[in-house]
């Protein structure tokens, strides 16, 4: 403690007496005689120590000095440069340098873990959409509900008559009535299933049997069945079975095609628990390419069902096109949601 | 009739000549105060940056031509700081000069003079610690030889400098602490 005031007392005592240097007597005396050149410059005039050489004098001195340099004694060091210890210099100590370099790490290591913390991870999430032909196995098992139809390219539509007889391999009666009786003829088939209980009657021509048509046809249809529709079914609609409604794509109804798509979000729940899958919607694209009836046929919860049948009532289509008229249909979407 | 516009003309160049002398003389004599007042005071702030008198008092005299040219000196505000701020630019430049020529400056460091009493009180000690004060970084050994001269106040010290008073505070009280710690170093060793 003594020691430490000892030291105080001196350092201040020559602290003192450094900075506060006496200047050397009359600087303020000096400073001011220079304040006035006049006089001085008039005394060294009148000394005459300020002269100049002639212009020949100067001239001749310089061609003098170029060709006959006058030698210089030359320099001689008399000192010599001796190495001492610098006791002054900053010391540096290994366990400070240590300290230090741990008290960084652990500060950027720190800064980085609340960084870190703050970041939240996004997986990349990826969903699509695929449009789907219904399933048969999608659709109600009823069969009064199942569409289905057919025909042939007959001018007249379908006759009234009696249903062919029913199998799962479809043949189709000639258009017009043989003229020579076939040794061995094939009974006239129609695709439809076998639980479907449909009105039949006895009459001699094919045709169906609620039509109130007379006469010889198979219909105005398609594909060799019966009636308007097409395929190899009975009445309107559309493939084997019978019935009508909404066409469903194929055979002569183009594909709607997508020409405004969203892509589905994912849910925040579904985000976290990661999880991945399908989504079938149901939809209904009617004659202006609008999504309708829009719903979940098979969903997959989490949250995105929602999502996919937000997305998918976003949609916009060219609308399905049959014999170049528009036209509604049904069909089912695969949203597919996944995470990486 | 021409010599009476002759002599008018002469007594008013007379007249206006005499004038100016008087407010010459008076200015000179103010200047002469001035200069009287703070010669020793700012010397002391060009030897604390130069560490040479010459040099010190080149920048003395510098500062005070420039401001006698300038007339600066007539609107100062306060005269002790801006005559230390003045001088401490100009010392600074020359310091800076002397770096840029590659010129050993002549520092004359811890006077070797010591006088008798010195020696007998403790010279060596003395004579030790001016050298440490001299070898200090200059960053903390302007600030601490500054606020050392006589009636110099650490709020002086931060507006000559142009740094913040706390900075200078800071700055002195690190010096002392590092000249304390090397004093004891050495006196280990010397031991």
């Amino acid at each position: 403690m003594t020691d430490d005031m000892q030291f105080d007392v001196l350092l201040d005592s020559v602290l003192h007496e450094a900075a506060n240097l006496t200047p050397t007597e009359g600087i303020g005396q000096r400073v001011l005689a220079m304040m006035r050149p006049e006089p001085i410059a008039g005394v060294l005039l009148a000394a005459g120590e300020i002269s100049s050489e002639g212009i020949f004098a100067s001239l001749w001195n310089g061609v003098r000095g170029l060709l006959f340099p006058v030698k210089l004694p030359p320099l001689v060091l008399e000192s010599q440069p001796i190495a001492v210890i610098d006791r002054m210099a900053m010391e540096s100590n290994r366990s400070s340098t240590a300290y230090a370099v741990a008290v960084h790490a652990m500060a950027i290591f720190l800064i980085g873990f609340v960084v870190r913390a703050q970041i939240r991870d996004v997986e990349r999430v990826h969903s699509s959409i695929r449009l789907v032909d219904p399933a048969l196995e999608m659709m109600s098992k009823s069969a009064d509900r199942s569409g289905g139809g057919g025909g042939q390219k007959g001018d007249a539509p379908v006759s009234k008559g009696h249903l062919p007889k029913i199998a799962e391999q479809q043949v189709a009666p000639p258009m017009n009535p043989p003229l020579v009786q076939p040794k061995m003829a094939l009974e006239p088939t129609i695709d439809l299933q076998q639980d479907v209980k449909m009105a039949d009657n006895v009459m001699p021509n094919v045709g169906m049997p609620n039509s109130p048509l007379a006469g010889v046809s198979m219909g105005d249809g398609r594909g060799g069945g019966i009636g308007p529709g097409d395929g190899p079914g009975v009445g309107a609609g559309r493939g084997g079975n019978t019935g009508g409604g909404l066409r469903r794509v194929g055979g002569g109804v183009s594909q709607p095609e997508v020409i405004y798509s969203v892509e589905p979000e994912f849910s925040e729940e579904a985000r976290r628990a990661k999880v991945s899958g399908d989504v079938d919607v149901y939809l209904q694209v009617d004659e202006h390419g609008n999504p309708t009836h829009v719903h979940v046929a098979r969903g997959m919860g989490m949250g995105l069902d929602e999502k996919a049948v937000e997305a998918v009532k976003q949609y916009r289509f060219k609308p399905a096109m049959e014999n170049g008229r528009p036209v509604a249909v049904e069909m089912y979407v695969v949203v597919n949601f996944q995470i990486f | 009739m021409l010599e009476a516009v002759l002599l008018r003309r002469d007594s008013r160049d007379e007249l206006q000549s005499s004038f100016a002398g008087q407010a010459l003389t008076r200015e000179a004599e103010e200047f002469a105060a001035l200069v009287e007042r703070n010669s020793a005071r700012m010397f002391r702030v060009a030897y604390s940056m130069l560490r040479n008198a010459h040099d010190a008092e080149d920048a003395v005299q510098e500062a005070f031509l420039k401001l006698f040219r300038t007339d600066g000196w007539q609107r100062m505000e306060s005269e002790r700081a801006f005559l230390a701020r003045t001088v401490w630019r100009l010392a600074l430049d020359r310091a800076s000069l002397r770096k840029e020529d590659g010129e050993v400056a002549e520092l004359e460091i811890a006077a070797s003079a010591a006088t008798p009493e010195e020696h007998a009180a403790g010279g060596d000690e003395r004579q030790l610690l001016r050298q440490m004060i001299d070898c200090l970084p200059e960053d903390l050994r302007r600030p601490l030889v500054l606020s050392a001269i006589e009636e110099m106040t650490s709020t002086e010290v931060a507006e000559i400098m142009g740094i913040p008073e706390g900075t200078v505070r800071t700055r002195v009280m690190r010096a002392k602490a590092e000249l304390k710690k090397r004093f004891e170093a050495m006196k280990e060793v010397q031991r």
